[in-house]
C-alpha cells in the first residue's frame, strides 16, 4: 500500500505527556491509516535544530505534511475526531 | 454611560471610551505574565505578547506568519511541554478561545508557564512519597497521629506487632485502638504532658500488659512536627517492641555469668586437687613410714588401722588424681585440628594392649573419618569408652566394634560392646564424675572415666548418649561437628 499520510510529531523527551501523545496518534493513525501512513517522531530535546526550523513553540506538536495542504495541531491529541479534524483529514470509516 | 444628545459629542466620547477600552486591553495584554498568542482561523501567529519571549526563552518576531496550529484544548486548559532552546523543557497550562475580532474569527491562545509550580508539586510529591516509604519501610512500629492525638496512619510493623487491622486503627483515638489497650497512664503522661512542652522525647521504657500479645516491654521515641502549611501538628511516635531484646540480654548475661563460674570452678578443681596432693603424699608417706618403723611395736589391732589409713591415703590419690585428669580436659586442652580417627583409635587400643591381651578381647572398626579435634583427648575418648567396654565384659570374651555415621554436619561414633550392660535408668548417671552403679569391690575405679567421655566430647561440640539393655551389652555413641570449634 503506498504511503498516502506522512506526518511528524515533536514530542519533550519521556514527559508522561509526549508518551501519552505519541501513544494515542499512533493507536488514531493506525486506525484510520493502517499501513498507508508515515509517522516520524522528533524529541526537541534531542533535536532542537530541527524543533527550530520547523517553528515549534510546545510540544506535543503534530504536523501533517501529505496530504496537502501542510496543517498542524498542538496541545491535546487524545480525542480521534478532534485530530483527524484539526488536521484537515477525515477519518476512514 | 451617560446619555448624549450633541452628535459630533457623541462622536468624540465613544472615541474617548473606545481609547480607553483598548488602553485597558493592551496593558492587560502587554503586562500579562502568560505568553498570549493571537491567530487567523487557520492558526496563523497574527500577535505575540511581550511575555511570551519569556515563556519561550527567545527572540518571536520571526515567528509572526508562521503556522502555530489548532490549538487543542480538553475543557477548559490543557498542559503542554514548552520547548525553550538553551534551557530545560518546561511545563505550560494552554487555554485556547475562538473569537471574532472585526467580523473575522481569530483564536486567542494563552500559555501560563508552570514550570515552576510543576516543580514545586513534583518535590511535595517526593518528599511525601519518600516521608510515607520511610515510615513503611522501617521494621519499628510507628504511629502517625495528630494533635488531637488520633491515629492518621501507622505502618505494617505497627499492625502486625500488635495484631491490629488498619481499619480499628486508623482515624480512631489512640486511646480508643485496641479495647483501650495504649490507654497506658505512662503513656499519657509522655503524650499529654511531656511531648506539649518538649516536642521530643526519646528512649522512655513502658511495660504493658497487651490482652493480645501478652506482656512486652516497649521503648518510646516520639517527635511533635509543626506543619506550617495547614497550621497543624503532628505526632510521630515510634514503638520498639524490646521484650525479647531484654530478655536475650539477660540470657547473654547469665550465660557468661554460667561461663565465668564454670571456667572459675575448673580453675578451683585443677588448683585444690594440685594442692591437696601435696599434704596426702605426706599422710601416706608417714603412714608407711609408721609401718615400716614401728612394725615390732605394734600390735595386729594398729597394723589394721594403719592399713585402713593408707589405703585411704590411696584412695584420695586417685580421686585426686582422676579429678585432676577431668579439669584438665578443660585447662589443658588443645586446639582442634584435622585429626585420623584411625590412628587415634590405634593409639588408645596399644595403650589398652595389656587389658585386652589379659581379657582375650577383640576390637574391630570400620573406616573411621579424620575429624576436627584435639588428638590426644580423641585417644583418651576410645581408650575410655574401650576400656570400660572391657571391664564391664559379660561371660563372653569381650567384642567391640567402632564405627561412625556422618549425619548432616556431624560425624556419630559407636562403640558396641557384647558386655553387661546398663539399665535404661542410669543411662545418664553414668556420665557424671564419681558416680558409680558397682561397688569398688566389684569393679575397680572411681567413676570418672565416663564423666572425662563426656567432657571431652561437649568440649568438641558434640554429645555423648548410651544405648543399652541389661546383659545385652552396649553401644556408646557420641557425636563430633565437622566443622568443629572449642566450646
Amino acid at each position: 500500500m503506498p504511503v498516502k499520510y506522512v506526518l511528524k510529531l515533536y514530542v519533550t523527551g519521556a514527559t508522561p505527556r509526549s508518551q501519552a501523545a505519541l501513544k494515542s496518534i499512533k493507536k488514531i493513525l493506525s486506525e484510520a491509516y493502517k499501513g498507508a501512513y508515515s509517522l516520524k517522531v522528533i524529541d526537541v530535546v534531542k533535536h532542537p535544530k530541527l524543533a527550530e526550523d520547523d517553528k515549534i513553540l510546545a510540544t506535543p506538536t503534530l504536523i501533517k505534511i501529505l496530504p496537502p495542504p501542510v496543517a498542524r495541531i498542538i496541545g491535546d491529541l487524545m480525542d480521534k475526531e478532534k485530530v483527524l479534524l484539526g488536521l484537515d483529514l477525515v477519518a476512514v470509516r | 454611560m451617560k446619555k448624549l444628545t450633541n452628535k459630533a459629542g457623541q462622536y468624540k466620547i465613544d472615541l474617548q471610551a473606545l481609547k480607553e477600552s483598548e488602553a485597558r486591553f493592551r496593558n492587560i495584554v502587554l503586562w500579562s505574565p502568560d505568553a498570549i498568542i493571537v491567530t487567523d482561523a487557520k492558526g496563523k501567529i497574527e500577535y505575540m505578547n511581550p511575555a511570551a519571549e519569556g515563556v519561550f526563552n527567545r527572540k518571536l518576531e520571526s515567528f509572526i506568519g508562521t503556522d502555530f496550529g489548532l490549538a487543542l484544548v480538553d475543557g477548559e486548559s490543557t498542559e503542554i511541554d514548552i520547548f525553550r532552546p538553551g534551557k530545560d523543557p518546561g511545563v505550560g497550562e494552554m487555554h485556547a478561545v475562538e473569537t471574532e475580532w472585526m467580523n473575522k474569527k481569530k483564536r486567542l491562545i494563552t500559555i501560563r508557564d508552570i514550570t515552576e509550580r510543576k516543580r514545586a508539586e513534583q518535590a511535595i510529591r517526593d518528599a511525601q512519597e519518600y516521608a510515607e516509604s520511610i515510615v513503611a519501610t522501617v521494621r519499628e512500629p510507628l504511629l502517625v497521629l495528630d494533635a488531637d492525638l488520633r491515629v492518621i496512619k501507622a505502618n505494617k510493623s505497627f499492625y502486625w506487632t500488635f495484631q491490629i487491622t488498619p481499619e480499628k486503627t486508623e482515624n480512631r483515638l489512640l486511646y480508643d485502638v485496641g479495647d483501650r489497650q495504649w490507654d497506658i497512664p505512662k503513656l499519657r503522661e509522655l503524650l499529654e504532658k511531656i511531648l506539649p512542652k518538649n516536642t521530643v522525647f526519646n528512649d522512655f521504657e513502658i511495660e504493658h500488659d497487651f490482652p493480645t500479645i501478652g506482656r512486652r516491654i516497649m521503648l518510646l521515641n516520639a517527635r511533635r512536627i509543626y506543619r506550617e502549611g495547614n497550621k497543624t501538628q503532628t505526632i510521630l511516635l515510634a514503638i520498639e517492641d524490646i521484650t525479647e531484646c531484654k530478655q536475650v540480654t539477660e540470657l547473654k548475661k547469665a550465660l557468661t555469668d554460667l561461663e565465668r563460674s564454670n571456667q572459675e570452678l575448673e580453675q578451683f578443681a585443677y588448683v585444690a586437687s594440685h594442692d591437696l596432693q601435696e599434704p596426702l603424699r605426706m599422710v601416706a608417706s608417714y603412714t608407711q613410714l609408721l609401718e615400716k618403723r614401728y612394725k615390732d611395736q605394734l600390735d595386729q589391732d594398729a597394723k589394721d588401722f594403719i592399713g585402713f589409713a593408707a589405703d585411704g591415703a590411696n584412695r584420695m590419690q586417685r580421686l585426686i588424681n582422676d579429678l585432676l585428669a577431668y579439669s584438665r580436659v578443660g585447662t589443658r586442652g588443645k586446639s582442634l585440628e584435622p585429626t585420623d580417627c584411625h590412628t587415634m583409635l590405634g593409639q588408645a587400643i596399644a595403650n589398652l594392649s595389656m587389658v585386652i591381651e589379659e581379657n582375650h578381647a577383640v576390637v574391630t572398626s570400620d573406616e573411621l573419618p579424620t575429624v576436627m579435634a584435639d588428638a590426644s583427648q580423641m585417644v583418651q575418648l576410645f581408650q575410655n569408652l574401650i576400656g570400660n567396654a572391657i571391664k564391664f565384659r559379660g561371660e563372653e570374651s569381650p567384642r567391640i566394634h567402632v564405627s561412625a555415621l556422618e549425619k548432616g554436619n556431624e560425624w556419630v561414633f559407636s562403640v558396641k560392646d557384647n558386655g553387661i550392660g546398663i539399665e535404661a535408668q542410669f543411662s545418664e548417671r553414668i556420665f557424671i564424675a564419681f558416680q558409680r552403679l558397682h561397688s569398688r569391690e566389684k569393679y575397680p575405679g572411681t567413676g570418672i572415666g565416663l564423666a572425662i567421655c563426656k567432657k571431652i566430647v561437649d568440649r568438641h561440640g558434640g554429645k555423648i548418649w548410651v544405648e543399652s539393655e541389661l546383659g545385652k551389652g552396649s553401644t556408646f555413641y557420641f557425636s563430633i561437628p565437622k566443622r568443629g570449634s572449642v566450646k
